[in-house]
């Protein structure tokens, strides 16, 4: 038996008038084909972090949630050092330690290590006193060379570590009493290998920046961080009111000193060679938010260059390792992205206006049906302010929510910050430029001697 | 000039502008009075109530007393027992009762008092030391992950952490020294002592007379038989589950925590 061509009736494809369209108009505007092609990229990939928050945001209210450590009061608590990264922090490091002091942790089987890293001002005699108050408690480590940066200094302090468990606080924290043990909590789970509170902003009603800070705070921490860890995806340890198993990390390579992320390169170190990262709603810490926006802007402008790094180390990885589930995976190549969505939304919106120029609203039909972009609109733009609206109400406020509009501001700040970082990140990535660590202002007056 | 067309996009624009700049509206008086920008309180802990042996409950803290020849709390054989119930000497929860949090240095499952020495693996049985687990790599310092299911037979020694994905199986009359965690489930066989802690991200069931150190903790059901120490009176420790079910004969030392439901059959 044969084939015969000649009985053989092609049946016409769904897709031949719309390819025969691309075709048409490819010959005739290629341009603004592929500008539309681009864009139409561009508005899925918002559509899919849009639906991403609205999941986040309606699972933190909707759902059951995860607190699978939350209860554990009693135990034979293990011996942990909590390090405190400063860098001329005298007008609040001394409430800091006070405050660790204070904590209901086991004493012997505590050690404080303040890290002073090279600074300049009363912070070497402020830790001193501390430490000749609380021998057996503090020891101090003044670090007075190698490279600047709180990951470098923390890698040096390692050496003063006893046990298997490193709380890092920054010193401008002030931890509540519980807070230690509900952090060391959820190391009794031998596959936990980094451990992250919930960081609440203390100086809220200092001006409206600090305001829209805790609105951000809250989303970040209330809604999508606990959102994380209820779907079992990726939350991530931040650097500050958290913990790491040493083993763990001494496992995947120990402490890198050439990252400005240092918490998002563990994070996804720790996930890729099958190690969880939880975090602890209920391990709330105060923390000081900057007050200038200047000082804000440099603080984004940081996290987004060093998670950039990151990203650019770890994405191929993410989907090679055998260790991640599924939804780990895909929640950390989101979660990795996450700071290229503002460089792609400014593209988007400088290709919309070429489009425009260019006269192109038919072509811009063929990959973006209107049903799309009117979906966008109305998800993708807005879903992010729903999850600061859902988190301020988790947390039983009400009318701090009506500074949302002013939000705005915030986002058009971050916009150009962001995207200036990216930009970093490419040139770091092409030329190996060594990172430069911005330490953030303080705000709290001196404190008393 | 056509009016009406002129009036139609007058009318679009004025409505377009008040849509957008109308929330500004209380923002801006938020941000000039502000009327709510405290930060955000850290939670407190639960208060301690007693409970009353016909269910009702009622809230007071529980005063702590000095003396350590506090004779045990006894719930009722029907009591309720919601919140936290704590005693600086003991508990004991009859069958049919329901609780909540119980915190005491011992808290008895049922009348009758385990004597779990009697049962241990140490002294009868010759436990053969695992120096290799079956399709588990490497894990931390000294520990073990296997990838899937894992099943340890009867009568076996195993030394360092262990990190199940699948489910575990223990056998009777084992010894493990390390932190365990599963994710699908884990069956202790009776007798076996865990000197350690338990984690699991479904269900526990500890046979009869098993021994663990602890903490104790399942996202789900967790099933304690006859006969079962959890903690020691100087080592208490956190039992934790969603849904607790526990047998008369059962011993544990610290805090239990039932999230959802605890009854002692």
């Amino acid at each position: 038996m044969s084939f015969d061509p000649q009985r053989f009736t092609p049946v016409p494809s769904a897709y031949s008038p719309w390819l025969e369209r691309v075709q048409e108009e490819w010959s005739r505007r290629p341009e603004s084909v592929f500008l539309t092609f681009i864009l139409s990229l561009i508005v899925s990939v918002m559509l899919v972090y849009g639906v991403r928050q609205i999941l986040y945001a309606f699972t933190r209210i909707l759902r059951t949630q995860r607190y699978p450590y939350e209860g554990l009061q009693q135990a034979q608590w293990p011996d942990i050092t909590v390090f405190i990264a400063a860098h001329n922090e005298d007008k609040v490091i001394g409430d800091c330690i006070t405050a660790l002091l204070q904590t209901d942790y086991p004493k012997d089987k505590l050690r404080i290590v303040p890290v002073n890293d090279r600074s300049g001002d009363k912070t070497e005699l402020i830790i001193d006193a501390y430490a000749v108050l609380y021998p057996e408690l503090i020891q101090p480590f003044h670090r007075r060379t190698g490279k600047p940066g709180k990951a470098a200094a923390l890698k040096d302090a390692m050496r003063f570590t006893t046990g298997d468990i490193a709380l890092i606080f920054d010193a401008d924290y002030t931890p509540s009493p519980s807070l230690l043990r509900q952090l060391v909590a959820p190391f009794f789970d031998p596959e936990v290998g980094a451990v992250m509170g919930h960081v609440v902003p203390k100086n809220v009603g200092a001006n409206l920046l600090t305001r829209l800070l805790d609105l951000e705070r809250s989303a970040g921490y209330q809604v999508d961080q606990q959102a994380r860890m209820t779907l079992r995806g990726v939350p991530q340890y931040g650097g500050t009111v958290g913990g790491v198993r040493l083993s763990a990390v001494q496992a995947v390579g120990g402490w890198r000193d050439d990252v400005l992320a240092e918490d998002t390169d563990i994070t996804f170190r720790l996930l890729l060679a099958g190690w969880k990262t939880v975090y602890n709603n209920s391990a709330t810490c105060y923390e000081e938010v900057p007050e200038e926006w200047a000082v804000r802007m440099r603080q984004i402008h940081r996290w987004a260059q060093g998670h950039n790094q990151v990203m650019f180390r770890s994405w191929k990885d993410l989907w090679r390792s055998p260790y991640v589930s599924w939804t780990e995976r895909i929640d950390g190549f989101l979660l990795l992205h996450v700071f290229m969505l503002q460089p792609l939304l400014l593209l988007g919106w400088v290709i919309a206006l070429m489009l425009y120029y260019l006269n192109a609203s038919e072509t811009l039909t063929l990959f973006l049906p209107m049903s799309l972009l009117v979906i966008y609109a109305a998800i993708g733009s807005f879903s992010a302010f729903m999850q600061i609206a859902f988190a301020v109400l988790v947390d039983g406020h009400r009318r701090r929510i009506r500074l949302l509009p002013f939000q705005l501001l915030s986002f058009f700040a971050s916009l150009f910050v962001m995207t200036s970082a990216f930009s970093a990140s490419i040139l770091d990535l092409l030329i190996h430029r060594e990172l430069v660590w911005n330490k953030t202002v303080r705000y709290r007056k001196e404190a008393p001697q | 000039m056509n009016w009406d067309i002129t009036l139609g996009y007058l009318n679009f624009f004025g409505l377009s502008t008040l849509m957008i700049l109308a929330p500004f509206y209380p923002a801006w008086r938020e941000w000039r009075s502000p009327s709510d920008c405290k930060a955000t309180p850290i939670q407190s802990k639960r208060q301690a109530r007693t409970v009353r042996n016909d269910g009702g409950t009622f809230a007071h803290q529980v005063t702590q007393v000095e003396s350590t020849f506090t004779p045990p709390h006894r719930l009722g054989p029907d009591a309720v027992a919601s919140g936290t119930v704590q005693s600086p000497s003991a508990i004991v929860a009859p069958s049919g009762a329901c609780f909540e949090i119980l915190i005491a240095p011992t808290v008895f499952w049922g009348e009758a008092m385990a004597h779990a020495s009697d049962e241990s693996p140490g002294i009868d049985t010759i436990c053969t030391r695992i120096t290799r687990l079956p399709h588990a790599s490497r894990w931390g310092h000294d520990g073990w992950r296997v990838e899937g299911d894992c099943h340890i037979k009867a009568a076996h020694h195993l030394r360092g952490a262990l990190v199940v994905t699948g489910r575990l199986r223990i056998d009777e009359d084992c010894i493990l020294e390390g932190d365990i965690k599963a994710r699908e489930g884990v069956q202790v066989g009776a007798r076996t002592q865990v000197i350690g802690a338990l984690f699991c991200d479904k269900d526990i069931h500890l046979a009869a007379h098993v021994q663990v150190r602890g903490p104790v903790m399942a996202e789900n059901a967790m099933v304690l038989d006859s006969g079962v120490v959890v903690g020691s009176i100087h080592a208490p420790t956190t039992l934790s589950a969603r849904v607790l079910t526990v047998q008369p004969g059962a011993v544990s030392h610290g805090t239990v925590h039932a999230k959802s439901a605890g009854v002692v059959l």
